[in-house]
């Protein structure tokens, strides 16, 4: 064809790298495992807060009940920042980052773990 | 070798490039009536009848030329049948477009063709529009018609270089005394 023996060596790199450029935004927009982590917290067993924790923002909120707590949220880690419970087991947890991690506080019948909608790299966590 | 540049007289190339320029507006008028985008299903896909303009300015009078001739284009095409946003993107995408096709003639003549040109020049076109539209509309979800556009660009950019390379040799029969102003691309 007249046209392939016109086009020189470097219109194939051009037309395979638009190609190929092509091809790498589309697999990074629509790569399909994006992971979304959420922060539930529950009390009584019933949900009283989900935070996404995949938009990496921070924030700051309180659960009251019979005690106090103060939940801290930093990016993609959740910690109880203050309580007035007596053991304070829920503040010595520290943070959780992963997908599975709770903090109970007892005295307040306070939960909070992270879900994702992948499975985790860990089967399960034994205490 | 230094690229011998076109010898026009001042008069001469202010002429053409109003001509040119006039040219340009026409084309891409006329591109509203081809309905590429009911055919496709991809908003905002268009022959790039006008980068031939672009080409033709950038190849016989010079870069500087050029770059006046696509400013003086997207302005009035936004004055006439347009919006601020979309002399926003068409002015992104041209320069970004002229930007890329000066470098790749410029600097490596050799390995490209003319149609090579026009397909780098089609693909950088749509870079600099969603690009400018992604700032415009602070979302990264613009940058998803990237892919189909550049694929898209290829036969696009072979089109406009095919016609391009016809109206480069028919200039050339036209204008036979004026042969020094193709010997800059007559390896292409």
């Amino acid at each position: 064809m007249k046209l392939f023996s016109y086009l020189k060596k470097g219109d194939f790199f051009l037309f395979l790298f638009v190609l190929l450029l092509a091809g790498a935004i589309f697999l990074f927009l629509f790569r399909p495992d994006t992971e979304k982590k959420d922060c539930v917290i529950m009390k009584n067993n019933a949900i009283i807060k989900t935070v996404s924790l995949s938009d990496g923002s921070s924030q700051e909120f309180t659960v009251t009940g019979d005690y106090t707590l103060t939940v801290e949220i930093q990016g993609e880690r959740v910690r109880v920042k203050e309580s007035d419970c007596p053991n304070k087991v829920c503040v010595a947890s520290g943070w959780i980052a992963n997908p599975g991690q709770t903090i109970l506080c007892a005295p307040n019948q306070v939960i909070i773990q992270i879900i994702s909608n992948q499975e985790g790299e860990v089967d399960g966590v034994a205490y | 070798m230094p690229i011998k540049q076109a010898s026009l007289s001042f008069s001469q190339k202010t002429a053409l490039s109003g001509v040119l320029t006039a040219l340009a507006l026409g084309l891409s008028y006329l591109e509203h009536f081809i309905p590429l985008d009911q055919l496709i299903f991809v908003p905002g896909i268009k022959l790039g009848l006008a980068n031939l303009v672009t080409v033709f300015a950038l190849y016989y009078l010079g870069e500087g030329l050029a770059f006046c001739i696509l400013i003086c284009r997207c302005l009035m095409q936004a004055a006439l049948f347009g919006t601020p946003s979309s002399l926003l993107f068409s002015i992104s995408g041209g320069v970004l477009a002229l930007s890329g096709m000066w470098l790749i003639f410029r600097g490596y003549p050799k390995y490209f063709s003319l149609i090579g040109v026009c397909v780098g020049g089609a693909a950088l076109h749509h870079c600099g529009q969603i690009l400018c539209a992604a700032l415009y509309f602070r979302s990264i979800w613009v940058v998803s018609y990237l892919p189909v556009l550049l694929l898209l660009s290829i036969p696009t950019g072979c089109l406009t270089g095919g016609i391009s390379v016809a109206l480069f040799k028919k200039f050339r029969k036209i204008f036979p005394e004026r042969k020094h102003l193709t010997e800059r691309f007559k390896s292409l």
